[in-house]
């Protein structure tokens, strides 16, 4: 497979004006880390929540009170370094980041800045047409979250809550290079696929567990970069791509008329699909970042780190080599199966000691088409893994033809009986005797004698005859013994 | 024995923008007072110039131990009335403060 | 009658456990004392209602055999650390009204011996003096007056209400907190014992914060074998500190009046050219001589940067407060003053809510960590701060203490330094690089000067070694004249 250089090869463009325009995209991805409870304090990290219930004192920041580190959160970070192919920092320091604002109660935000807990790393990410980029991670740290405001609950008052206040997130930051709201996109969905593998945040966009800021410039291809802007707290991939096409066309526009690029923090309006100055955040920031005296530095041991490392899961990109060298899977069915870590989870089952490809058809095929109509997750799915087989099973020792093969899956999906059970209480074993089907067919042409003569002419009639006969035997004859039958019976 | 000098002036325009930074309302008086006191103490603590500190690392807390975690367990929360009880205004158990327009 | 003046804590520990008095006569006495002793102006807040149920209830518990290590015994707690449902103020307007849902851990653990709060000591605003006058509730005054003059002294700072209320009888035991020198200064302006112990070795956990690296908390007794048991009792390992240290505590009664023969003192040559008033210059020869005399070897060393301790300090320092004070914003408690935005209302509460030396050092550290002053001020002082660490490393591997006076000069008059901070600040000259290091030390009143004022001696010894820090002191409290306090000027 290709890999591009990612930070010279000019791989997508857009039309100005006056010529093609590159679009540079460097995104920050806050994860909100999977625990049971904050960075720095015991209350409950999980979503939802009367208002201020999930707050101890800590996370209001009361006079007095110590943050203390959930170890279950570093762990979290190592594993997605290690996911991240990064290099983990034995030695990382917790920084206070000060500014104010009513979310933030300690007026910092518990960060780190100079010597984060993990450094470089990579993703790769496989394009539509087959070819593959390499992302570059530039860190990932650990923070906490902020609380919440509420700017539509009163006319004249913003409304704050503090449950998320002091919630573990991952911030992952990329190089720049990305080229295309698609790249980002793209990239986007492979690092939540990784992350799921990792169980360390469940990726949940619409809870805000993954939000992106989005580093977006224009530049003539081979030039300089240009002057960036950057797009706040995007949470949704479809957003990301929006925000992303909007802006590079705002900034080609801005700078084809003649007027510079301000380097700005920008909102993605979801109502109308336009980006726009924020002007809260419009007073430069100067963050005065120190390390946190409430907190000594953090030390890894080699066998932390150790002991996370042996307790990796398959990643995506091992787990898709690995389907592609042990079932023989072509790339774009095995990037569909491991997308999820679930889905390659039910194929291997499904496809042990069966034939794989016929295992993935009907993966793709129906059962996805089945779980999108019923709106499932494949967790939820109505057909087991091991129920599917079953069915495959019933295919291939000629039980069952590829049409009744369907049908008993619609009767599984809606009583979620095993294909076994359903083809004996229904009856709807395929019937693969040769006189039973000579019984149907004689009697078919019997009462249709003047089609016969039509058919010896045009021979296209045989497929009205074979469909008569399926339907006189409900469906259950093998076609492709009812085919051979009519042909010879007719004698073509 | 390295020797330079800061030579950072303070003057009304750094008041200003250093008590914008930490959200403190200061009047006329107050900022020619300030001005005249920082500048003292800062060109005071010019003195630590005279020290020599290249590979010198610095150090933000005296304990040389590093720092202790704790485990991932649920302990805290739902004490809305502790979180509450000396708030200058909330409603239906949020703070409230005046509109903020992002 | 109760004679409290002569009281110290372990005669009234013994005499409530022999039963020659109750907790509820002891408390009443000390209440009228209080009463008497308005024109200290030494308490922010007084708690004696609760105080007497709990007196009431200390007497049952001795009555049945159940008494704890410290029952009944009244204590005044600087107004610093949190105390559940009584008033927390830390001498500022902005925290006027707030009253903690919570108790400190090391309150609480004086809670748990039987203690009972009498009352929230007096402090410089937040901690940040060496003279008590920047009180929102107005200047603490030292019971301690020149000979033949009317003049009011301070009693030191920033715990100036607790050394006040220790020296004029009014309590005990004081609950203090020292950042620079704010229990050892006070204690030697007041003839009284305060002990700074290591950093790490008390929980700050429920302690309003003023520069988190530094602070820590500590007792004032009137000897020291009540500094030795008030800190076996605050001492310990807090989870809900990350920099409390988990270490045993020692039995430090054990050490008093211990023999020092054959251990050795450090005399640091650079304090020999600080400006020192004549009679303490003399005091300290006095007390090196007490040394020789009980056996101690005296040696030369020396603390080549010390000199710079004093600007490190008052560059860290107001970084760390600059922080730390910042939730002090009007949203979550303590005084809100309207704006016509979010911004006025910050400016505000802020503004008028901290007093003139909190926003002189609040702006101060905004400045020494802002952008491009950060390594010229902030890294260049953490980096003094190391040196001036191993200097004292350096020193403790000859030496088994150091001996110096504690400050300069003796007790001044209340208005005579205000206008001039850098004045002030020189007070702390020999106890700041104490704190920069981190170490445990102790004022032991040594003698009067000849204007009949108290002087302290402060001893020094290595991390954790607090047990040497009592072996040393009871030599100068064994040596020493008398110190006795003729006149009790503002009883009424
Ligand atoms: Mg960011
Ligand atoms: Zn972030």
């Amino acid at each position: 497979m290709n890999e591009i250089n990612t930070t010279s090869d000019v791989r997508h463009t857009i039309e100005g004006q006056n010529g093609e325009w590159e679009v540079i995209i460097g995104l920050e991805i806050h994860a909100q880390v999977t625990s049971a409870s904050k960075l720095f304090s015991g209350s409950s990290a999980s979503f939802g929540g009367a208002p201020m219930s999930h707050v101890s004192l800590v996370d209001a920041a009361m006079p007095g009170m110590l943050p203390v580190i959930n170890k279950h959160c570093v762990r979290q970070a190592v594993k997605t370094g290690l996911g991240l192919k990064a290099k983990i920092n034995s030695y990382s320091v917790f920084d206070r980041k000060n500014y104010f604002y009513p979310d933030l109660p300690q007026g910092y935000q518990i960060s780190q800045f100079k010597y984060p807990i993990v450094g470089e790393g990579q993703v790769k990410v496989s394009l539509k047409d087959g070819e593959d980029i390499i992302v570059r991670i530039e860190r990932l740290h650990l923070e906490q979250d902020a609380g919440k405001s509420f700017h539509d609950i009163d006319p004249e008052n913003s409304y704050i809550d503090l449950n998320r206040s002091g919630v573990a997130l991952m911030e992952i930051v990329t190089m720049p290079d990305l080229r295309s709201s698609e790249e980002a996109k793209l990239f986007v969905t492979k690092l939540r696929t990784i992350l799921r593998y990792l169980e360390t945040c469940d990726g949940n966009m619409e809870e805000g567990s993954l939000r992106a800021d989005i580093n977006v410039s224009v530049r003539k291809p081979g030039e300089n970069l240009g002057t960036r802007c950057e797009i706040k707290n995007v949470n949704s991939i479809r957003f990301i791509g929006m925000a992303i096409d909007y802006e590079a066309r705002r900034q080609v526009n801005e700078i084809e008329n003649g007027r510079d690029i301000v380097q700005e923090t920008r909102l993605f309006d979801v109502s109308n699909g336009e980006t726009r100055s924020m002007r809260s955040k419009e007073e430069a920031h100067d963050y005065r970042y120190f390390p946190d005296p409430d907190l000594l530095p953090l030390s890894l041991e080699d066998d932390f780190i150790k002991e996370i490392t042996s307790e990796l899961p398959e990643l995506p990109d091992h787990k898709k080599e690995r389907l592609i060298k042990s079932y023989g899977l072509n790339s774009y069915d095995a990037d569909i199966l491991v997308s999820d870590k679930n889905y390659a989870e039910y194929f291997e089952s499904v496809a042990s000691g069966r034939d794989p490809k016929i295992s993935v058809n009907w993966i793709t095929g129906e059962l996805f088409s089945a779980l999108n109509k019923l709106n499932l997750d494949i967790q939820d799915t109505p057909v087991s893994s091991d129920q599917l087989g079953e069915l495959i099973d019933l295919i291939s020792d000629g039980t069952l033809s590829g049409r009744l093969a369907k049908d008993v899956f619609e009767i599984m999906l809606e009583t979620r009986k095993s294909p076994k059970l359903i083809v004996e209480e229904r009856d709807l074993s395929q019937i693969t005797d040769e006189s039973s089907i000579e019984k149907i067919v004689d009697k078919i042409i019997e009462s249709n004698m003047d089609k016969v003569e039509e058919a010896r002419e045009k021979p296209k009639l045989i497929g009205w005859f074979v469909g008569q006969v399926m339907k006189e035997s409900q469906g259950k004859a093998n076609p492709a013994k009812v085919n051979d039958l009519v042909k010879k019976k007719i004698g073509i | 024995m390295v020797s330079k000098i800061n030579n950072m002036t303070i003057t009304k325009d750094t008041i200003l923008k250093i008590s914008n930074l930490a959200k403190i309302s200061i009047t006329d008086q107050e900022v020619e007072k300030l001005e005249s006191e920082i500048s003292t103490i800062i060109s005071w603590v010019d003195a630590l110039n005279e020290v020599d500190t290249e590979n010198v690392t610095p150090m933000s807390n005296s304990l040389t131990n590093t720092l202790r975690m704790r485990e991932d367990l649920v302990t805290d929360g739902n004490k809305v009335s502790d979180i509450l009880s000396n708030s200058p205004a909330d409603d239906e158990n949020f703070f409230v403060v005046p509109k903020v327009i992002e | 009658m109760i004679d409290l003046v002569s009281s110290d804590l372990v005669s009234i520990r013994n005499s409530l456990q022999n039963k020659e008095f109750t907790a509820v006569e002891l408390l009443n006495e000390y209440i009228e004392r209080i009463s008497k002793s308005s024109r200290l102006n030494l308490f922010n807040t007084t708690n004696f209602e609760d105080a007497l149920k709990a007196a009431h209830e200390s007497d049952q518990k001795i009555i049945k055999g159940e008494a704890r290590s410290l029952e009944g015994i009244p204590i005044g707690v600087k107004d610093l650390f949190c105390t559940a449902g009584v008033k927390t103020t830390a001498s500022s307007k902005i925290l006027e009204n707030f009253v903690p849902t919570y108790e400190s851990t090391i309150t609480q653990k004086l809670h748990n011996e039987g203690m009972i709060l009498i009352g929230k000591l007096s402090n410089d605003e937040f901690a940040m003096g060496s003279s008590n006058e920047t009180s929102s509730s107005g200047p603490a005054v030292n019971p301690w007056k020149e000979i033949n003059s009317d003049k009011e002294l301070v009693p030191g700072g920033s715990s100036g209400g607790s050394s006040g209320a220790v020296a004029a009888s009014l309590c005990p035991l004081a609950i203090a907190t020292d950042t620079g020198g704010s229990i050892r200064q006070p204690a030697a302006f007041t003839g009284t014992v305060g002990l700074k112990p290591t950093y790490g070795r008390c929980s700050r956990w429920g302690i309003v914060a003023f520069a988190s690296s530094l602070d820590q908390a500590g007792p004032i007794t009137k000897t020291i074998a009540d500094s030795a048991l008030a800190l076996k009792y605050m001492a310990g390992y807090d989870e809900k500190d990350s920099t409390s240290a988990d270490i045993d505590v020692e039995d430090y009664e054990q050490s008093i009046g211990k023999s020092i023969k054959g251990m050795t003192i450090g005399v640091p040559k650079e304090y020999e050219e600080l400006d020192l008033e004549d009679d303490i210059k003399q005091n300290w020869e006095d007390a090196i001589n007490w040394y020789k005399s009980a056996g101690a070897r005296i040696v030369s060393i020396s603390l080549p940067h010390s000199k710079y301790a004093l600007p490190a300090y008052y560059i860290i320092a107001p970084a760390e407060a600059s922080s730390n004070l910042a939730r002090y914003d009007g949203v979550k408690y303590g005084s809100r003053i309207k704006g016509d935005d979010l911004d006025d209302l910050y400016k505000n509460t802020r503004g008028l809510g901290f007093g003139a030396e909190v926003k002189r050092r609040i702006l101060i550290g905004t400045y020494v960590l802002s952008a491009g002053y950060y390594d010229a001020y902030y890294l260049k002082a953490q980096k003094v701060r190391r040196l001036i660490h191993k200097d004292f490393v350096e020193a403790f591997e000859k030496v088994d203490a150091i001996v110096t006076p504690t400050t300069p000069t003796t007790a001044f008059g209340i208005g005579e330094n205000l206008s001039d901070p850098l004045k002030m600040y020189s007070n702390d000259i020999l106890t700041v690089p104490v704190n920069l290091a981190g170490l445990p030390a102790i004022s032991i009143p040594s003698g009067l000067d000849r204007k009949g004022l108290p002087m302290g001696i402060q001893i020094v010894t290595n991390h954790f070694n607090e047990g040497k820090l009592f072996q040393f002191g009871s030599v100068v409290e064994k040596s020493r004249s008398s110190i006795k306090n003729q006149s009790e000027w503002w009883l009424i």
